[in-house]
This record gives structure tokens, C-alpha cells and sequence, in this order.
């Protein structure tokens, strides 16, 4: 959850405040809880409302800014084509977190929710509130676009 | 653990040829090596624990008060109910009293009568209605009943509202 919210906002240090207050907020609203669904949807759910709510009332994200900045300056000089290497891949990280701060609030959270958290499009609709094929629609979009701003930072495609 | 570039080439070429079935399980695999999940502050637990306990705390002390509230608010107004309407109520309660009494009196009268006339069960069932019409049909009665019949939703709805704030503070 600590993970969602600090994808969803650029903010690491803010996360934990958010999760706690996400935790709060659903102890508070447990009566609501829908008991033939997934208690974890629920929570990622409200964990998603919160971190957005936070983003709304700090707009300037400087975490996000950082990691933009330093995909801009990666951008001068085309990265080496990715190899078994830790390095490459702490780089490969970099890049791949940078691209994912330019993607849209709801996409970001859609891959996060798939590949971080391993939901299905189903619980990830549930969660951001959209049909099923809305969410698969997201989270396809989204890689499209993760997989055009690596390029664009030197992360070519292989030939 | 050095799968992440691997997948990752195969992710592109996935994502090029539109398999999206690949694309997606190759990317999963990039991201979940490229991409490790921030570290949690080990006080986080206690932290959250804390504070949900602060909130669980400060639920039960405002259902606490409300409870309070309640009871005091119901004691004040049935002491000025009875200081202020002892007299009216005891008013109305003799009224409905002797209407019952009245009530009572003529349908023993009237089956008295019909079992030394001899006339039958109808009779003697007629003459009791109009003895319970006559007792409905008076006023004071009617307001009696009425001012029974509040009391009794109000102190429902106060009981359901106690038993309501139990239930909160034990969430």
C-alpha cells in the first residue's frame, strides 16, 4: 500500500503518513465494507482516493519534478543497450520509474496495481471506479506509453 | 535476478508485434526486477497501530458522551414533564379510569339485564360497544391514549439510539 501511494504521488516520505491515514479512514469505515469482496481491493481502493486527494492539495510534486529532470538529462546521451548487469538494471530502473512519474495519475496507478501488486483488470476496476475493460484499456495504454518514453530516454527497442 | 534485461527486450518486442498477452507477463517480470517496492519504516506498524487506536479511543469517548448526553436530556425533560403536567396527567388518567369504570358498569348492567329479559348474546355485545364507543368517543380519553402511545415511540427510539451507540463504541 506504502508502495501504491509512493508511485501514485512521487512522494516516498509522504507515503507512510498517507498509508496511515488510509488505514484510519478504512477502520473508521469498516461498516461500509463490502464482505463478499476483497478486503485488499477495498483498502487499495481507499489508499488510491487518499493519494489523490493528497496530489490535489499539493500540486507541485518536487519528487516527481527530480525524476523528470533526470530522465531529461538521461535523454542527452542514448543509454547502452540493457544487459545482465545490476548496474544496468538499477539504470533500467531509474528510467522505467521516471517514465512512470509523465504517465497519467490513473495509469499510473492501473500498472502499479497490475505489476507491483498483481491484481486482475477486474479488482483494478473496482478500485479506480471504471468497468473492467476500462481498466485493461489503461493499463495496455499505459504501457504503450512507458515503452515510448523509454525510447524517447534511450531505452531503444531491440532490433 | 538478472532476468529484468532479457525481459525486458522481450517485453519491446512484444509490445511492437502487439502480442499483448507477452508484452504483459514480460513486463511484469521487468518491472518487478527493475522496480523493488520501496522500504517501509519499521515504526510504520506501531505508528498506524497507534493511531487507529487513537481513533477507536476517541469514537468510544464521543459515543460515551452522546450516551451521557441522552440519558440527561431524557431525565431532565421527564422531571420537567412531570413537575409541569403532573396535574394534567392525573387529570387525564382519572378521566380514562372512570370512562373504563363507566365501560365496565354498563356491560355488566347490560348483560344483567339480558340474562333477566332473556334476550340473546347480540344484545348484550351491542350494548358493550356502544359502552366502549362512548368511552373512545370521549375526549380526554382519546388525548390520554394518544399522549400514551408518544411516550411509548419516544422512549423506543431512545432505547434504539442507546443500543446504537453501544454498538459503535464496540466497532
Amino acid at each position: 500500500m506504502v508502495s501504491l501511494i509512493a508511485r501514485i504521488t512521487g512522494d516516498r516520505a509522504q507515503a507512510e503518513d498517507l498509508a496511515q491515514e488510509t488505514f484510519v479512514k478504512a477502520f473508521r469505515n469498516l461498516a461500509a465494507f463490502d464482505t463478499t469482496r476483497r478486503l485488499s481491493s477495498w483498502l487499495f481502493r481507499i489508499a488510491h482516493n487518499t493519494a489523490i486527494d493528497a496530489m490535489r492539495r499539493s500540486r507541485p510534486r518536487a519528487a516527481m519534478d527530480a525524476a523528470h529532470n533526470a530522465s531529461s538529462a538521461g535523454s542527452d546521451e542514448p543509454a547502452a543497450p540493457p544487459g545482465p548487469d545490476p548496474v544496468e538494471r538499477q539504470e533500467l530502473g531509474r528510467a522505467l520509474e521516471a517514465a512512470l512519474a509523465e504517465l497519467r495519475s490513473d495509469q499510473r496507478a492501473a500498472i502499479v496495481l497490475r505489476y507491483e501488486n498483481g491484481l486482475s483488470f477486474d479488482e483494478i476496476g473496482s478500485v479506480l471506479g471504471v468497468p473492467e475493460a476500462t481498466a485493461r484499456s489503461h493499463v495496455h495504454r499505459a504501457r504503450k506509453e512507458l515503452a515510448r518514453l523509454l525510447t524517447a530516454s534511450g531505452w531503444a527497442p531491440p532490433r | 535476478m538478472n532476468e529484468a534485461p532479457g525481459n525486458y527486450e522481450r517485453w519491446r518486442a512484444a509490445e511492437e508485434s502487439d502480442r499483448d498477452d507477452d508484452a504483459d507477463w514480460a513486463f511484469r517480470t521487468v518491472f518487478q526486477t527493475a522496480m523493488p517496492e520501496p522500504p517501509v519504516s519499521r515504526e510504520f506498524t506501531t505508528r498506524t497501530m497507534a493511531a487507529v487506536a487513537a481513533v477507536a479511543a476517541g469514537d468510544a469517548r464521543r459515543a460515551r458522551r452522546q450516551r451521557v448526553g441522552v440519558l440527561t436530556g431524557a431525565a431532565a425533560a421527564t422531571t420537567a414533564a412531570v413537575y409541569f403536567g403532573a396535574g394534567w396527567a392525573v387529570s387525564l388518567a382519572s378521566a380514562a379510569f372512570i370512562g373504563l369504570l363507566n365501560m365496565l358498569v354498563a356491560g355488566v348492567v347490560g348483560g344483567a339485564v339480558a340474562f333477566q329479559t332473556g334476550t340473546g348474546v347480540w344484545s348484550v355485545l351491542l350494548s358493550l360497544g356502544r359502552a366502549a364507543a362512548a368511552l373512545a368517543a370521549d375526549s380526554n380519553v382519546t388525548f390520554a391514549l394518544i399522549a400514551i402511545s408518544a411516550v411509548a415511540v419516544a422512549a423506543l427510539l431512545a432505547l434504539q439510539r442507546l443500543l446504537g451507540s453501544d454498538g459503535e463504541s464496540f466497532q
